[in-house]
């Protein structure tokens, strides 16, 4: 199946040194995160369901803005009220939130193949951020745990904040706007250098 | 002789060691590192740098910094060659070239200067009495002419090669300007924990402690400056900007700061900006942007040599050059006596001249010790000198000055003069603070705040170095304390500052007896005091009209060192005192910004985001022609060889007729719909009956808007009893998603409804034509695809090869057809196993134009004709609108203008000569001949080539339509002048019982 299943950045990611790389250490990595399983999860209004109270492969439903609840397995992000977004590497994620809740509580809606997703890792990170996004990254307002709802150069993105050590995030476009998106995040980062991975 | 006007004493911020070579009007010269443009120019002698904008008079330096309004010049050449630059903020780089502007053939001598010699005809609003006659000279001769003789520099016609980025920040305590205020606002934030920005638009820290020789605590003020700098260089929570401009101030308290990043390096990396667009989201603003020195308006106060003091000072104390060797200092305060003293340390003796009865302030006293006389009462009444000052007639004053009683002429190489200071409100005015007029200092400061911002030091009126330190501290302490509450307060130096005498309120000589020279008031927009007069007796009153009629303060400076002397001229004439003439408003931006910053990266390819279905890279690889859908990029044709655009459309819509044709459908609208109130929420949405569509069926829906206009219109199947996937039109699909959520949330919460987008979750391929359901048949063999199989509106989940796939069996284009959608990353797969499987059948893809001639001979509605201007009835849709159950929309439906029987309907259109393609937007009339007004019957909406029928074919909406078939009418298009008689038939031109789709 591999030449059929196409990643939303498969044909823009490229893999190599770019910009102002020389010399330098610690160069920026950027990469494509493929195959992902997200499923956005809305409880019903109706539903006598305590969201507080759900469990996901053992990880409660973060209940505000910006958090993210995770484990090695799934990252859960409070995208809005009662609704959220999760993401795994695993393919049987649909298995584990149907084991949480049943369809009649929740809205349980396949997105896996409605993103594309680019993962920066290094110390410039906040940097590329910071050139195409309003949202305020300052260390006090956000950092590792964290996710928000932003645009990128006018692309509505979702960035999730992975780790501080070493700074990671991740960042998620509609898959139809994955080539422009890329290309702003990589020419943001060339004044860095930067390593596609 | 180069570098021959250099301070013998003076220990400024060049670096000597580093000689840089430049150009100027293609003649060479050599600066220093650290040097302005400005600087080495006075350093090497020149101070004829342009011709000013109406009267091209030589003109000089003013000032040293963003204050100056002459020396305009147009740097580089070719594609980076730009106009309009300020000399005085131009950091010299190896190999710079500059040149002078506004003349020609050169700067020394200007045909231009014509206008200086007639420039009685040419005062304050000429243009609105002149240009007027005769009339046919208006297009000939004189636009031509105001248009070749506009404008200062040229701008290059090549696209600009270099790099600009945009940047956000988001601060506690934002500082602008970094003089003695913002330093002491900047570090006592800092010291108490804040996230501070320091911005400073030039490249040393200081400010006015670069020019003053001053003492804070035990240290030199520079070197204070220093220490403060290197102290807030090591704080984790400061980020300091130089060379770096705030020049707007918006709602909310942001600020927009555009940085010189990399103007000052020879050979700056290829990916680093050449300059960068900030926009700073700060909690609180401090605003320490100083103040700007006032000329003084006398006889021919504009020619090159004449300088206000401080930049002369500030020449010769950073950057290490005599603005001349035989100086007079003209003013009507004490600031200008550091100038003199300044010069004195480099054994150049002025001529003082003063204004007022007399001054015992200190640095009076010790120029005065050092043996100047100082002529008080005094005033320049003229100047001489045609490319550069050399003498200046001085005169006494009579005791109303306003005459002078004696006048001599004495020798001078410059005129430093000081009229006093006017704080910078810029930035404290955009951001909508009320100015109040001080009457100490004659001059606005800031008043009443609207956002969170304070003005401190100069910029706030206060004039005193130990006032600024003091308020800076204070300031800085207090508001940072509003975001971390550590409160940590830094002590407050102390300075040695000299104590100034208070000035005189005159800024205006009289004219010398006998004569009218010009006396200049805004040097950048060349008017003078007898302009100001004019606009007066002419009868414009309020100072908005005394500015737009003389341009008083509208050039590119914005009336930096212009607009309060105009205001204190208007209100000596008008006997008003100057609050009560009142003040034009400040706008951004502070100083002018290139279009590069503004742009940043929104160049090229990625001027706007593009969206790209999965497929994308076939239809690259296959030769498609693309068109913009929104965002979206989707194919518009497939030439093969030399076709035009209509053969291969026409050749792609044909096959579709006759064999079978594949389209990339991705980009019509899904929104995934779940919940129990969800056949409810449908029912209500669309104007036809939802709750009984059953499971493994897909309706054609048409939604309205509450004002009964068409909004939308799709397919919406029914996935499971309470699971709904619905489709929109391509570029509606985020409006629908817009409209849906705010019926939920607002209108009706009580429905408890899901709705999300699944735009892109599946990639969706159109296969269309009478040999569709057999090649769908070898791609999905399992799959009973025969009409009872799956009928017409049906869908069904099945496979492909292991992927998920579901085929909806649905037709935009009138032939029997099916849309297949799979998961994105499938989609090109797909679409690859359909081109391979379909070779026997004859495939070919069709692009947006094909699928418009198609549904255009069908009859069926799209865009054109769903433009917000039509309800159901007008276009055929009467059948799907439901008049058992309430919908949005139902009310308005019933309005008398939706139920006249001769509404608009929609009708097709045939050339009578069967040859004559109908413009779309044409007008349908009568009588195309009838004395105008011509009544309009109704529009062309679309049109086609006819692949059926091999005729031109068009849809028109038609008042009382279906009265009008088999009637002439003639179709107007006023844009390409042409009439067409044009047959009226039904809009269903092909297969019009529908029978090909249920085949």
């Amino acid at each position: 199946m591999a030449d059929t299943n196409i990643s939303a950045l498969q044909y823009d990611h490229k893999i190599g040194l770019f910009g102002d790389h020389e010399g330098k250490q610690d160069l920026l990595k950027i990469s494509e995160i493929k195959h992902l399983s997200i499923f956005q999860v809305a409880k019903f209004k109706k539903s006598e369901t305590q969201s507080n109270q759900v469990r996901i492969d053992g990880l409660s439903l973060p209940q505000e803005n910006p958090l993210v609840s995770s484990n090695d397995n799934i990252r859960i992000l409070w995208i809005g009220p009662e609704t959220w977004l999760c993401i795994s590497n695993n393919s049987n994620l649909k298995n584990l939130i149907s084991d949480a809740f049943s369809d009649n509580d929740f809205a349980i809606t396949d997105l896996s193949h409605s993103r594309a997703a680019i993962e920066l890792k290094g110390s410039y990170t906040l940097d590329v951020i910071k050139k195409g996004s309003p949202l305020n990254v300052n260390e006090n307002v956000f950092t590792e745990g964290n996710c928000a709802n932003t645009s990128y150069n006018g692309i509505n993105i979702l960035i999730d904040f992975i780790s501080n050590n070493p700074k990671t995030i991740r960042l998620y476009s509609l898959r139809s706007f994955g080539g422009s998106f890329y290309h702003s995040i990589t020419d943001a980062a060339l004044e860095f250098g930067y390593e596609g991975v | 002789m180069s570098n021959q006007y250099r301070t013998s004493n003076s220990k400024g911020l060049v670096n000597k060691e580093k000689i840089i070579n430049f150009t100027f009007n293609g003649d060479s010269y050599q600066g220093y590192e650290g040097d302005t443009l400005a600087s080495a120019l006075i350093a090497n002698g020149i101070h004829l740098v342009g011709r000013s904008f109406k009267y091209h008079r030589p003109r000089g330096f003013l000032g040293a910094g963003v204050e100056e309004p002459n020396a305009m010049v147009q740097l580089h050449e070719g594609d980076r060659s730009e106009p309009n630059i300020m000399a005085t903020e131009v950091e010299l780089v190896e190999g710079l070239k500059a040149k002078s502007q506004n003349c020609w053939p050169s700067v020394k001598f200007d045909i231009g200067e014509i206008n200086n010699i007639l420039n009685r005809f040419f005062p304050a609003g000429f243009y609105y009495k002149t240009f007027m006659w005769p009339k046919s000279f208006w297009f000939k001769v004189y636009e031509p002419f105001i248009r070749k003789a506009a404008g200062m520099g040229v701008a290059p016609l090549t696209p600009d090669p270099d790099r600009y980025e945009h940047n956000y920040e988001h601060c506690d305590v934002l500082v602008v300007g970094s003089g003695p205020s913002g330093l002491s606002s900047a570090l006592a934030a800092a010291k108490n924990g804040a996230r501070v920005i320091l911005a400073e638009d030039k490249a040393h820290f200081g400010g006015s402690l670069l020019n003053d020789d001053v003492t804070i605590g035990n240290m030199s003020g520079r070197e204070w400056a220093s220490d403060v700098i290197s102290q807030l260089k090591n704080m984790p929570n400061v980020i300091i900007k130089n060379r770096s401009q705030v020049f707007g101030y918006y709602d909310h308290n942001m600020t927009v700061m555009f940085e010189r990043v990399s103007d000052h390096i020879e050979n700056p990396s290829k990916h680093t900006p050449r300059q960068r667009l900030h926009y700073i989201r700060a909690g609180e603003v401090i605003v320490s942007t100083g103040s700007i020195e006032r000329p003084i308006s006398f006889g021919n106060n504009d020619r090159p040599g004449i300088f206000l003091s401080s930049a002369a000072r500030e020449y010769m104390k950073v950057y290490e050059t005599l603005v001349g060797r035989k100086p007079i200092i003209f003013t009507n305060n004490d600031s200008a006596y550091a100038t003199a003293l300044e010069f004195l340390k480099n054994d150049i003796k002025p001529i003082i001249v003063d204004t007022r009865d007399g001054s015992d302030g200190q640095l009076v006293k010790e120029v005065q010790e050092q043996g100047i006389t100082i002529r008080f009462n005094s005033g320049v009444a003229n100047t001489k000198g045609h490319l550069k000052i050399k003498s200046a007639t001085i005169g006494t004053l009579d005791s109303q000055k306003e005459n002078f009683i004696s006048l001599e002429e004495v020798d001078c190489d410059c005129i430093c003069m000081s009229g006093g200071w006017t704080p910078t409100v810029h930035l404290s005015s955009q951001a909508g603070n009320k100015l109040k007029f001080n009457q100490d200092i004659d001059a606005f400061v800031p008043d009443k705040k609207r956002q969170k911002e304070t003005a401190v030091g100069s910029a706030n009126g206060a004039f005193t170095l130990n006032q600024s330190l003091a308020e800076g501290f204070q300031v800085g302490f207090e508001l940072s304390n509003k975001f971390t509450s550590n409160n940590v307060k830094t002590d407050t130096p102390t300075s040695n500052e000299p104590d100034q005498k208070p000035h005189e309120k005159l800024w205006c000589m009289p004219l010398p007896n006998g004569q009218k020279p010009k006396r200049f008031i805004d040097f950048q927009n060349d008017v003078a005091v007898s302009d100001v007069e004019l606009a007066l007796r002419e009868g414009f009153r309020s100072i908005e009209h005394v500015k737009r009629y003389t341009t008083l303060g509208m050039a590119g400076d914005q009336g930096k060192t212009s607009n309060l002397n105009g205001l204190q001229y208007v209100s000596n004439i008008e006997k008003k005192i100057v609050p009560e003439v009142g003040h034009t408003t400040f706008r951004p931006p502070y100083t002018p910004v290139t279009i590069g910053t503004i742009v940043g990266r929104e160049v090229g390819n990625h001027y706007l985001p593009t969206r790209k279905s999965p497929i994308h890279t076939w239809h690259e690889e296959n030769n498609a022609v693309f068109v913009a859908a929104g965002l979206w990029v989707r194919p518009r044709y497939y030439p093969r060889g030399t076709e035009t655009m209509s053969d291969a459309v026409n050749r792609e819509a044909a096959n579709v007729r006759k064999n079978v044709g594949v389209c990339d459908v991705t980009t019509l609208g899904k929104i995934d719909i779940k919940g129990p109130d969800a056949p409810e929420f449908l029912n209500r949405v669309y104007t036809n009956a939802w709750l009984k569509l059953p499971i493994g069926k897909a309706r054609y829906g048409v939604m309205l808007r509450e004002d009964g206009m068409v909004f939308d219109d799709g397919t919406t199947s029914r996935l499971s009893e309470n699971h709904f996937h619905m489709t929109t039109t391509t570029a509606q699909a985020a409006n629908v998603l817009s409209h849906l959520e705010y019926y939920l949330q607002v209108v009706w919460p009580d429905l408890d409804v899901n709705v999300l987008s699944t735009t892109e979750q599946w990639a969706g391929v159109a296969v269309a034509g009478p040999k569709s359901r057999e090649l769908l048949s070898k791609i999905f063999p399992d799959v009973d695809l025969s009409n009872d199989g799956l009928p017409f509106m049906g869908l069904v989940d099945t496979k492909l090869g292991g992927i998920p796939a579901r085929i909806y069996r649905i037709s935009f284009s009138g032939e029997l057809a099916y849309e297949v959608n799979v998961e994105s990353n499938y989609g090109l797969h797909l679409w690859k196993q359909i081109m391979d499987l379909g070779s026997d059948f004859g495939v070919q893809p069709y692009g947006t134009e094909a699928l418009s001639t198609l549904r255009i001979e069908m009859g069926h509605v799209a865009g054109p004709e769903l433009d917000g201007r039509s309800i159901p009835y007008d276009v055929g849709l009467n059948g799907m609108v439901s008049q058992k159950k309430d919908f949005i929309g139902k009310r308005s439906l019933s309005k008398d203008a939706f139920v006249s029987e001769d509404r608009q309907t929609i009708v097709g259109l045939v050339p009578v000569d069967k040859k004559s393609k109908i413009p779309e937007g044409s007008h349908l009339v009568a009588d195309d001949k009838a004395p105008t007004p011509i009544p309009k019957l109704g529009h062309v909406s679309s049109s086609c080539w006819s692949v059926e029928y091999n005729n031109p074919f068009s849809i028109a909406i038609l008042k009382d339509g279906k009265k009008q078939i088999g009637k002439q009418l003639i179709a107007v298009s006023p844009l390409k002048d042409i009439s067409i008689p044009v047959e009226v038939v039904s809009s269903h031109y092909v297969d019009p019982k529908g029978e090909r789709v249920r085949s």
